[in-house]
Order: C-alpha cells, then sequence, then structure tokens
C-alpha cells in the first residue's frame, strides 16, 4: 500500500468539496480524491440557478429567504443553520462572481436572478426573482469555475481513486484509504483533516435525475464507525422528471413561466395550491402530479403529465432555457417550443445525511460531540438546512456555503495541530482484505439484478406516498437483498480499471444507506414534507417534530434515537401555498 | 499530465509571415498570368521575355516573387514536418537544415537566372 | 429490436492483443448506446469497462469513437444508427482499458492555459458589473463539458500530443474574452508557444466532433488575432 501525506484531503470533487479545497488551499496542502474526474461531479448537472436575496429584480432580504426556507423545510431544518445559510448566501454569491463564475446579467450588469418555487416575497407573498443564474447551466458554470479556481490554488488532485475506508480510532479521523481504480492498488492517504463530499443517493431509486455516480458513498462509511445517519427518510421527488427516463427538466422551466396541465388540460395545481399555483414547492408539486397519475388523469392515462412553455415563446426559452431545450430535443424527441413537455416526478435529492454542526465537523453522536478531523458537507451532509423538504436552488447555495465554511474550518484545524504525522498504528489489513474479499467474490448473482431489484422496491415502497404495508416490505426486501450480495460473482478479474468491482463496492453502500431510509420512513408516523404517509393524517408536531439519528450497532441491528429540531425564530405553523 | 511549452516562440511570426506572402502571391500570380499570356501581344517568344526581364524594375519583381515563392511554400512543408514527424530535437535540426539550404539554393538558383539578362 | 455491437476490447493484463467482442443486445425503443452498453455490461460481460456518469450530456464522460464519429455515447440514440454498430476509445488518446482512454494530459493541458479568472481587485461587497452585451461574449465558449471528443478528432494533435488541442484553446478562449478578465498577457507565453495556437491548422474536426455544438476553431482564429494584434 502506497502512503501520502497532506493537510487536508477532500473526498468529492462536486461544488461542496472543491469549495472546501479552494479554500483550506490558500493557507494548507490540499489533496481532492474523486472517484471521477472533478467536472464530471453531478453539481455540474444543476441546471436553475443559486438563491441569494441580492434583490438585484425585485425587492428581497435575507429573512424573506430565512421564512421561505424554514416553511419550505417543513420546520424540520435547524433554524441555526438557516439563517447561516440564507445570510452567508449574499457575500458567497458576490465571491464566486469574483471568482468567475459567467452569471446571467441585468441590463445593468448585475447578476440576473429569477423566480423559482417556494421563494416568495414579504414573508410567503409575491413570488420573488432570487435565483441567481448563468442561462440554466448555473451548475455546471459553477463547478467548472470552482475546479479552476482549485487548481490555481495548487490543489492536489488525485482523479478515479474510490474511497474504500476512513481511518478512524478513539474519536479521530486520521485519513481515508481509496482504491486506484486505474491500477486496482490501495493507498493510504494520512491527513489532518477528512471532508466528505460524496453527494447524494437517489441512485438508489429507478427512476431518478441522479447521475451513475450518486450512490452516497460517503454515508455507509461513516456508518460503519458508529456514527449516525440524520433525516434519511426525507428525500425529494423533482416534479419535472424527463418522461420516461427521468433526467432533470429544470424548475426554472416553471419560475420562468411554464405550466403544468393533466389530459383534461387543466392547470390541476389549483386544486393543491390555489395561491402559488406551479410555484408551490416541490414536495407539494409531485404530491399533486402523483395524485393526478394515480386518479386517471395523467396524458393519455399513462403515467406522465404535460409541462407547458410553449406560451413563453421560442426567443426566452432559447435565451433563459437552452439547456432544457436541448435535453428534451436529445431525450425525447419534443421541440418545447411547439409542444408540451412529459414529465413525471422523479427522485432528486437527499435532505438527510452524516449530521454535522455549524463548521461542518462530523458529530459523533449526532448531537454535539465532533469526530476530530472529520468534516462533511454538501447533499452528503445533515447541518439540516433543508429538514423535511429543500427548496429548489437552495442546494448548490448550501454546497457552497458549507464548503466554504468547512474549508476555512479545516484550515483553521491545520493550522492548530500543525502536519499530520504518518501512523502505523492504524491497522490497514483488513481493508486490503476486504477488497481482496470482493475481488474473489464468487457466486451466481448479479449485482446488477440484486441493484436492479433495490432500484425498483424503492421505487415502488418508498416513493411519494408510503404506507405501512409497503415500508414493512421494503425492509423485508432489503433483508433480502443483503443476504442475496453474499452470492454476487465478479465477471471482471483485472485490476486495472475494474468498473465491475466499483459497482459491487457501491451497491454495498446503496445497500446498507436503504436500510436506513426504509426503517428511518417506517419509523417515522406522520405526514411531513417529502416523506407523505398515507396511513397518517397530516403533520404530527406533538410526537414528530425532531430529527431523526439511525445508528448502526455492532451486530449490524440499526438502533434508532431523536433530536430536537432547533428552533430560533419561527415554530411550526400550518403550511399552506 | 504537465503541458510541454516546447523551445522558442510558437511562430506568430511566421505565421504572419504566411498569410502575408499568402494574400501578396494572388495578384502577384495573376499579375504574372495576365502579363505573360494577355498582355504580351501575339505569341510569347524568348526574346520579347528576355527583353523585358532585363529591365530593372522588372528584376526586382521578379526576385520579389521569387522570395515570396520560396518563403511560403517552404514554411508550408516545414510546418507539415513540424506537426507530424519532427518530434525529435536532431531530426529537427536536420530537416530545419536541409529546408533552409534547400530554400537557399533555389534562391541563388533563381538569382543567377534572373541577374545575367541584359537588355 | 436486435442490434449487434462490435466493441473494442483490451486489458493490459492479459496477453491478448486489442480485439473486437461482438455483442447482440436487445435494445428497446429510444436507448442511447450508453444504455446498450450497461445493457452489455450488466446482463452480459460484467468485464466490459468505460465511464458514464451523469447520462444526460453535462458530465462529458462518456465520449467515444462510435461508427467513426466521435460521439457522447449518453446522447447518441440507437435507432438512428444501421447495421453493425461499432463502438471504440476515443482517437489519439492512450486507451488504458476497453473504452476507457488516458485523460491526463488533457487535463493538464487545460490547467496550462491558465483556465481562472485574472482581475485586479474586485469590489468587496458587490458583483464586478458585466453588460448582457458582454456576457453574451461568453456564449459558445463556457459550455464546455470537457469531454475530450474535439482534441481526440484533431490530426494536428493525433501528429503531436503536445499540441495543447481545441478544447485547451477554447478554454483560454472562455477566459481571453471574458470582459473581467485582465490575464491575457499571462497566457500569452503557452498561447504564443510551440505547441500552442500555431499548430491549429483550422482542419474544423473539433466543430463536427463537439457534441455540444461548440466551435473551437472559431476561438482559435480569435485568439491569433488578438494575439497578433497584442504583439505587433
Amino acid at each position: 500500500m502506497e502512503h501520502h501525506r497532506h493537510d487536508v484531503v477532500v473526498v468529492g470533487a462536486g461544488i461542496a468539496g472543491l469549495y472546501a479545497a479552494m479554500k483550506a488551499g490558500e493557507s494548507a496542502d490540499v489533496a481532492v480524491l474523486s472517484k471521477i474526474y472533478p467536472t464530471r461531479s453531478h453539481s455540474g448537472a444543476a441546471q436553475g440557478g443559486c438563491a441569494a436575496a441580492l434583490g438585484n429584480e425585485t425587492e428581497d432580504n435575507w429573512e424573506w429567504h430565512f421564512y421561505d426556507t424554514v416553511r419550505g423545510s417543513d420546520y424540520l431544518g435547524d433554524q441555526d443553520a438557516q439563517e447561516l445559510l440564507v445570510k452567508e448566501a449574499i457575500p458567497v454569491m458576490y465571491e464566486m462572481e469574483h471568482l468567475g463564475v459567467p452569471f446571467s446579467r441585468t441590463p445593468d450588469g448585475k447578476i440576473a436572478q429569477r423566480k423559482f418555487g417556494g421563494h416568495f416575497g414579504q414573508f410567503g407573498k409575491a413570488p420573488v426573482q432570487r435565483s441567481c443564474y448563468a442561462a440554466d447551466r448555473t451548475g455546471h458554470a459553477q463547478l467548472h469555475c470552482l475546479y479552476e479556481q482549485s487548481l490555481k490554488c495548487g490543489v492536489r488532485f488525485y482523479n478515479e481513486f474510490l474511497v474504500v475506508s476512513l481511518m478512524i480510532e478513539d474519536g479521530v479521523c486520521h485519513g481515508v484509504i481509496a482504491l486506484e481504480i486505474r491500477t486496482g492498488m490501495l493507498h493510504a492517504f494520512w491527513a489532518r483533516a477528512v471532508m466528505l463530499a460524496t453527494g447524494g443517493y437517489a441512485r438508489a431509486w429507478k427512476v431518478t435525475s441522479n447521475a451513475h455516480a450518486n450512490t452516497g458513498d460517503g454515508l455507509s462509511l461513516v456508518l460503519g464507525h458508529g456514527i449516525p445517519l440524520e433525516d434519511m427518510e426525507f428525500v425529494q421527488f423533482h416534479p419535472t422528471g424527463l418522461y420516461p427516463i427521468g433526467i432533470l427538466v429544470s424548475e426554472a422551466a416553471r419560475g420562468e413561466g411554464g405550466y403544468i396541465f393533466n389530459k383534461d388540460g387543466e392547470r390541476f395545481m389549483k386544486k393543491y395550491a390555489e395561491a402559488k399555483m406551479e410555484l408551490a414547492p416541490r414536495d407539494v408539486v409531485s404530491r399533486a402530479e402523483t395524485t393526478e397519475i394515480n386518479e386517471g388523469r395523467g396524458i393519455d392515462g399513462a403515467d406522465y403529465i404535460h409541462l407547458d412553455l410553449t406560451h413563453l415563446g421560442a426567443d426566452k426559452i432559447l435565451e433563459r432555457l437552452p439547456q432544457v431545450h436541448e435535453l428534451v430535443f436529445k431525450f425525447a424527441g419534443v421541440d418545447c417550443i411547439k409542444e408540451p413537455i412529459p414529465i413525471r416526478p422523479t427522485a432528486h435529492y437527499s435532505m438527510g445525511g452524516i449530521p454535522t454542526d455549524l463548521d461542518t465537523r462530523v458529530l459523533l453522536d449526532g448531537r454535539e460531540t465532533p469526530v476530530e478531523g472529520l468534516y462533511a458537507s454538501g447533499e452528503c451532509a445533515c447541518v439540516s438546512n433543508h429538514g423535511a423538504n429543500r427548496l429548489g436552488t437552495n442546494s448548490t447555495l448550501e454546497a457552497a456555503v458549507f464548503g466554504r465554511r468547512g474549508g476555512m474550518a479545516m484550515a483553521e484545524f491545520v493550522k492548530e495541530k500543525g502536519p499530520v504525522v504518518v501512523g502505523t498504528a492504524i491497522p490497514t489489513q483488513h481493508v486490503e482484505d476486504e477488497v481482496a474479499h470482493y475481488r474473489a467474490h464468487e457466486g451466481k448473482e448479479r449485482a446488477s439484478v440484486v441493484r436492479g431489484e433495490l432500484q425498483d422496491a424503492m421505487q415502488n415502497l418508498c416513493g411519494v406516498f408510503r404506507d405501512e404495508e409497503k415500508l414493512s416490505k421494503l425492509v423485508a426486501k432489503i433483508a433480502d437483498l443483503q443476504e442475496r450480495f453474499e452470492h454476487v460473482g465478479l465477471q471482471d478479474k483485472s485490476k486495472v480499471f475494474n468498473t465491475e468491482l466499483n459497482e459491487l463496492v457501491e451497491l454495498k453502500h446503496m445497500l446498507d444507506f436503504c436500510e436506513v431510509i426504509a426503517k428511518s420512513a417506517l419509523a417515522r408516523q406522520e405526514c411531513r414534507g417529502a416523506h407523505w404517509r398515507t396511513d397518517f393524517s397530516g403533520r404530527d408536531d406533538e410526537k414528530w417534530h425532531k430529527h431523526t439519528l439511525a445508528f448502526k450497532e455492532k451486530d449490524g441491528s440499526l438502533r434508532f434515537e431523536y433530536k430536537p429540531v432547533v428552533i430560533t425564530k419561527y415554530p411550526p405553523e400550518a403550511r399552506k401555498y | 499530465m504537465k503541458f510541454d511549452r516546447g523551445h522558442g516562440s510558437g511562430g506568430l511570426n511566421w505565421w504572419l509571415m504566411q498569410r502575408v506572402t499568402g494574400i501578396l502571391l494572388l495578384p502577384a500570380f495573376l499579375a504574372h498570368y495576365i502579363v505573360t499570356h494577355i498582355g504580351t501581344e501575339h505569341f510569347v517568344t524568348y526574346e520579347k521575355v528576355a527583353e523585358r526581364v532585363a529591365t530593372p524594375t522588372w528584376k526586382f519583381v521578379n526576385i520579389f516573387f521569387l522570395s515570396l515563392v520560396i518563403l511560403h511554400g517552404l514554411y508550408g512543408v516545414w510546418s507539415v514536418l513540424l506537426d507530424g514527424w519532427a518530434r525529435k530535437p536532431v531530426l529537427r535540426i536536420t530537416l530545419y537544415s536541409i529546408v533552409v539550404t534547400v530554400g537557399l539554393a533555389l534562391f541563388v538558383l533563381g538569382l543567377v537566372t534572373i541577374l545575367p539578362f541584359k537588355a | 429490436m436486435e442490434r449487434q455491437f462490435k466493441v473494442f476490447r483490451y486489458d493490459p493484463e492479459s496477453s491478448k492483443k486489442p480485439y473486437f467482442q461482438t455483442y447482440t443486445v436487445d435494445v428497446q425503443k429510444s436507448w442511447t448506446i450508453l444504455d446498450a452498453l450497461n445493457a452489455i455490461k450488466w446482463e452480459q460481460d460484467g468485464s466490459l469497462s468505460y465511464r458514464r456518469s451523469c447520462r444526460h450530456g453535462i458530465c462529458g464522460s462518456c465520449a467515444m469513437k462510435i461508427n467513426g464519429k466521435n460521439e457522447l455515447a449518453c446522447e447518441l440514440q440507437v435507432f438512428t444508427l444501421k447495421g453493425v454498430i461499432k463502438v471504440e476509445p476515443l482517437p489519439g488518446f492512450e486507451v488504458l482499458r476497453d473504452l476507457v482512454t488516458d485523460m491526463d494530459r488533457f487535463f493538464g493541458h487545460i490547467e496550462a492555459v491558465k483556465p481562472w479568472l485574472i482581475a485586479g481587485l474586485s469590489p468587496t461587497d458587490k458583483e464586478r458589473l458585466q453588460s448582457p452585451e458582454d456576457r453574451k461574449k461568453l456564449d459558445g465558449l463556457y459550455e464546455c463539458i470537457l469531454c475530450g471528443a474535439c482534441t481526440s478528432s484533431c490530426p494536428s494533435y493525433w501528429s503531436n500530443d503536445d499540441f495543447l488541442g481545441p478544447a485547451a484553446l477554447l478554454k483560454a478562449a472562455r477566459y481571453c474574452f471574458d470582459t473581467r478578465d485582465e490575464g491575457f498577457h499571462e497566457r500569452m507565453d503557452v498561447l504564443n508557444s510551440r505547441n500552442g495556437l500555431w499548430r491549429c491548422h483550422t482542419i474544423f474536426n473539433c466543430v463536427e466532433a463537439c457534441p455540444k455544438d461548440l466551435n473551437p476553431t472559431e476561438a482559435i482564429v480569435r485568439l491569433r488575432a488578438r494575439l497578433a494584434a497584442e504583439k505587433i
């Protein structure tokens, strides 16, 4: 095993990881490990924008953004984190402009802003233009810019390294062990500070907007070290996934004025969110769509409905939504200037994740004790900004704001502690054995079959609407798949670029965190945000206004604890749009 | 993998030279064609051409034309060699020497042809 | 519908020379080449290696040569191609395994053009102003996904892989033509180097290869004009 030493190691190279690397790289020796080349990260697929109350187009201030975020989260977000998010959004957006992000502009040269679902002025009144955008390629523009800035800072990139283990001992993180995909060799990376920025996990669903790489690797890595996962039952379904494959049609399409219709040509959102219509938050719109489809009002009775942009006109579509236009044409053969787009909800974003404090330090008990030297930010983390439902454009914002905070916190920590010493105390042999075991996997089962069944089960039993019967079935199904995983055979015996081995490791991660999702969802007996139980009516603040923490015990079973939600300003109220 | 910028300058001047000579060669060719095949009365004979070439103006024009053609043509050959073949310094220097030698030789050959004409 | 795929195979660990392997796949309507490759890997032969991630043409992982043209496997629909479909790694890059090529040199060249904004002090508490017209100058430059299809299609790059290549030069243009940027002089040494701008012969293969319909050749020509203007 080859050994490397850096002050800071960042795992994952999306917006959160790169922002952290760049910030820490200003004073520390930073390495980024990514299983794909950094610019391949799924942050680049973010389209619509990044929220900040700049007030460039319409009057706005951070307190309105704060209120919307709290309400959007169905009061499950921690308000200290949310306040930080919306306040820091403003300087961070300016910083990104200074770094070179090619934002679209207003006529007077400021960063252009557009409307988005769930964002309103005057505490929930009229829609406000808050989403800063670069056409509909905002994430792509930000990701590339941050990658390039990291290069400028001298950040060392280890591309196509798959992290397989964390070196944690007695509550201190000393680094990670990673598989170099190109050679099949294992490398130990010793670091004073490690940040997990491994992204989301909606790949566990069959219909998803996520990339193949979004397998939630960081989550099961920490779970094995006794660190809990928080609020895993909350997974967002985006209302406008392109039918049938589920890739994203940006919410900007509705922000710019798109309508959604059922088969009767009815703008059915008026039944579900009379005031805000298409601009209601995503959980509300996804439920409305699913209800329409379930009640037979999908287009031609099939399981999709229509997103109509035709009234916006060619000029606006081509200027503001060029990628949407390109995508729906390439993948559905639809010219959205002339025809409506077939859409349905698609698994999109994971609100839950690794519990952290406001400086992105991972919390060993999920409450206040940090693991020394371990950080997490972006979609894999749960601060919790998004609670039970995330507002559109708050995701790249969170990645930027908290990635940046994490980078600064790590730099500070390194300064305090000095460089790391390459140790020998931590046994690395078991990781070599584990990988060798994976390689030697023999059996009749195929990883793709197990994964396919898992994705089907998550889709059918843990979707927009859930109930006890479905979730119990799901728990049993996952246990069965975990058993079958042991009999999965590996056909590829090569050490060089063995992507079958990667997929096997990723499948193990998926099975691990899906178990947590299913059991967390089964335990939470209420309807809140993206977690909607048809066997319970409405939100139950008395019993369930609390975060779920799932711990993995030594014997492999899960233990649940709950912790209170941080309320600083807005106590729970009824949520109507 | 780090980018290798290679030695020396990249060839802005040569690139410009190629464009300028190219542009100049166009009217030069046209003029050559007109003067030789249309402007000359009846048949083109050695005497007629020799008479014209013997004047100092035409000598200057022809030497200029000759330089343009050699520069433009050989730089074209050289850049093809640079692109595809001449990666190693030794080979590069050898080929460069050959190109320059050929160029000089052609120029001298042209001079000894043009200059001796007398009115 | 059953379709045949003739796929390039190579494993440096095996003693076999590179070869083509033919797979028959039951292709569903609206499948892309990537869907077919996934079907091969997941249902027939787990040892087939290729890169993929976003599956909608934004991450740039899955550029490969399909029926002789550089394409994104995730964007190209199977039904648009006739007969046996030949799938090969990107040309001009070293093959690591099957359809996977070495991209390190490619990314090294991107880094060489200093792809970051080089500008003086910015206002501390506001954005820099840029008019919509000035911002428009970046359209056609900033959308590059770094898939490598263009550089891999460039004959000048085939013969000299030290040449920066169209992708890196397009990236240089993205910053040089940003009205906020003042770094042209800093980038000039690399652009004007022996392996820089002048190795392009305006063959236009890059324009044809780009899956995002960008025009690296035009960017190169504009950079040359700018360089010439600065130097003279």
